[in-house]
């Protein structure tokens, strides 16, 4: 179980504020969600919360130690971060691929070990994509692509994973099948930070949903109470008659 | 034994075989090998001693400089075109070579000749990195490595104008296009712990390589250290290019063809690729090398960096060409 703590974080982009003396914790496991229009902020509080990106003034800690005093091995092997573009530079194998999130484990010059392996054949199993394990990555298609790189992520079983956008490109059959391995690993204890641009899919797998717009973090909550129609219609600058309904949708066929 | 070690062994043994073949090839035969370690060897044995060994040396670790420089340079920017030649580093490498040959420091101290293609390739290669930067798009690479390429020109084109006589004009022009002619064991002594020391530093890269495939971010987020890895790339491709450029001119496109060929035989694994590409490179070196002293006659001197861009530049362009229709 890890707790990771924003402490009055203030970042920004050359000299303008994005977040200001921004306070959030997260513990407990579950999924949080992140949602907002278009630079609202999401990606930024992610990175920062992954270590990526370093606070200009306040602290991120996990578990009581600011994120820029841990090793970044360490710090690697506690939270696993998928980039929101989705791509690879090379077309690996989907196996060799996933086999990339055991790199804060792996020890240098060794092969994989036995460990690694069983990472590596439980993410793709937790995915679906164990019968792509030979495949190239430029052969998937989106939806393979999505679930090979979470795959990857979970592949280091970091009790902390922070992901951009997962969803982002898929259809509906194939957001839903996301959402459910994100839920499967919180279920199993993980702590899920995730930003997502579907509101329904936020308010249907969400523990807590984050709502935010320009850098400020309007509601914090349950889906119901933090998707309101006031919130929504603030944030989003559109209306939404009775707050955001989580969708009903089922995939018909197993999604993995 | 895995896909990997299969094309180790293989290029291993290629590598051999060509090293053999060009030891042997043209005049001496293998009787020559008897008085290797005598005292009063016979002509034979001489030129195969003091000519043909220490050529063929250089030229083995000049090629796995080139090619482990090559593969390298391609995983940390995650762009095939990326070559110490394409992009400029070989030039600069010239440059503090003929900023030596120019200002005398050459005859100075022998290791100021690798040295200073060291030196020059490292200005290069930093240039590079500051130009094109982070996450640097093809085409900015491209471009960065045009300009670096251009400021180095135009700087030896200054030293060649500048040159006091036609001699040292000619001696300059000509050791521009690479050869491996003059290898005696004083190069190799001087050159060979400084490309060795860069094939060293290279070869450490390949973890965090892999992990660059997904980008700089992801590659932060899997614990690798962006800013040493970026130090790691400029001292081990300044030190396994520069060193042989200083002492043999240079010699192109060898870091762009080899990785791009041995690529899909390493699954693409960017780290996989590095010591494939070195034998690979070293192999390619002693073959090109074997061929421009069979063709060359008696006042013909044919020199072997012709013979690698007349080679690598049409594959470039093809290279350029399939790059551009799969685009990621």
């Amino acid at each position: 179980m890890s707790r990771l703590d924003f402490h009055h974080v203030d970042f920004g982009y050359g000299d303008r504020l994005l977040l200001r003396r921004t306070s959030l914790s997260f513990e407990g496991g579950g999924i949080a969600a992140l949602v907002g229009p278009n630079g609202a902020g999401k990606s930024t509080l992610l990175k920062l919360a992954a270590g990526l990106l370093q606070p200009a003034d306040g602290s991120v800690a996990l578990n009581g130690r600011p994120l820029a005093d841990l090793p970044l091995r360490e710090r690697a092997r506690m939270i696993g971060y998928l980039a929101p573009d989705g791509r690879s530079a090379w077309p690996m194998t989907v196996r060799n691929l996933v086999a990339l999130g055991r790199a804060p484990w792996r020890q240098p010059l060794r092969a994989l070990g036995t460990d690694d392996r069983a990472a590596i054949d439980q993410a793709m199993e937790q995915t679906g994509i164990a019968d792509l394990a030979g495949r190239r990555f430029d052969t998937l298609s989106s939806g393979e692509r999505a679930r090979a790189l979470i795959a990857r992520t979970l592949a280091g079983h970091a009790p902390l994973l922070v992901l951009d956008e997962p969803t982002a490109a898929l259809d509906i059959r194939h957001q839903l099948g996301v959402m459910e391995i994100l839920q499967d690993a919180a279920k199993a204890g993980t702590q899920v930070i995730v930003a997502v641009h579907a509101l329904d899919l936020a308010a249907r797998f969400a523990d807590r949903v984050l709502v935010m717009k320009r850098g400020a973090i309007l509601a914090d909550g349950p889906a119901d109470a933090a998707l309101s129609e006031a919130v929504v219609s603030e944030a989003f600058d559109v209306r939404a008659p009775g707050g955001i309904v989580p969708t009903r949708l089922a995939p018909l066929a197993s999604s993995r | 034994m895995s896909g990997r070690g299969f094309l180790v062994a293989g290029l291993t043994a290629g590598l051999a075989v060509a090293v053999g073949l060009s030891l042997f090839c043209g005049g001496t035969g293998l009787a020559a090998i008897d008085g290797l370690f005598s005292a009063t060897p016979t002509l034979d044995t001489l030129i195969l001693r003091e000519l043909r060994l220490p050529r063929v040396l250089l030229g083995v670790l000049i090629g796995a400089g080139l090619g482990g420089a090559g593969a390298v340079m391609q995983g940390f920017f995650r762009n095939p075109l990326a070559d110490p030649g394409v992009v400029g580093v070989s030039a600069s490498a010239g440059l503090g070579a003929v900023t030596a040959l120019y200002f005398g420091l050459a005859s100075l101290f022998a290791l100021a000749l690798p040295l200073a293609g060291v030196f020059g390739a490292t200005a290069g290669v930093t240039l590079l990195f500051l130009i094109a930067g982070r996450g640097a798009s093809a085409t900015t690479l491209i471009l960065s490595g045009v300009a670096v390429n251009a400021m180095a020109g135009a700087l030896t084109a200054l030293l060649m104008n500048l040159a006091p006589n036609p001699w040292a004009l000619a001696e300059i022009a000509y050791w521009l296009m690479g050869s491996l002619k003059d290898a005696s064991w004083t190069e190799i002594a001087f050159a060979a712990p400084l490309i060795l020391a860069g094939l060293a530093i290279l070869s450490t890269t390949g973890r965090s390589l892999d992990a660059l495939s997904l980008g700089e971010e992801t590659a932060v987020s899997l614990g690798v250290n962006l800013r040493r890895q970026r130090l790691t790339v400029v001292a081990g491709t300044a030190l396994a290019v520069g060193g042989g450029v200083a002492v043999a001119g240079a010699i192109g496109f060898v870091g762009l063809v080899l990785p791009h060929l041995l690529r899909p035989l390493v699954a693409h694994r960017p780290g996989a690729l590095i010591l494939p590409s070195m034998l690979g490179g070293a192999l390619l070196v002693t073959l090109a090398d074997l061929f421009v002293r069979l063709v060359s006659g008696p006042g013909m001197p044919l020199y072997l960096g012709v013979v690698t861009a007349l080679i690598g530049a049409p594959f470039f362009l093809w290279l350029v060409r399939t790059s551009q229709r799969v685009a990621p």
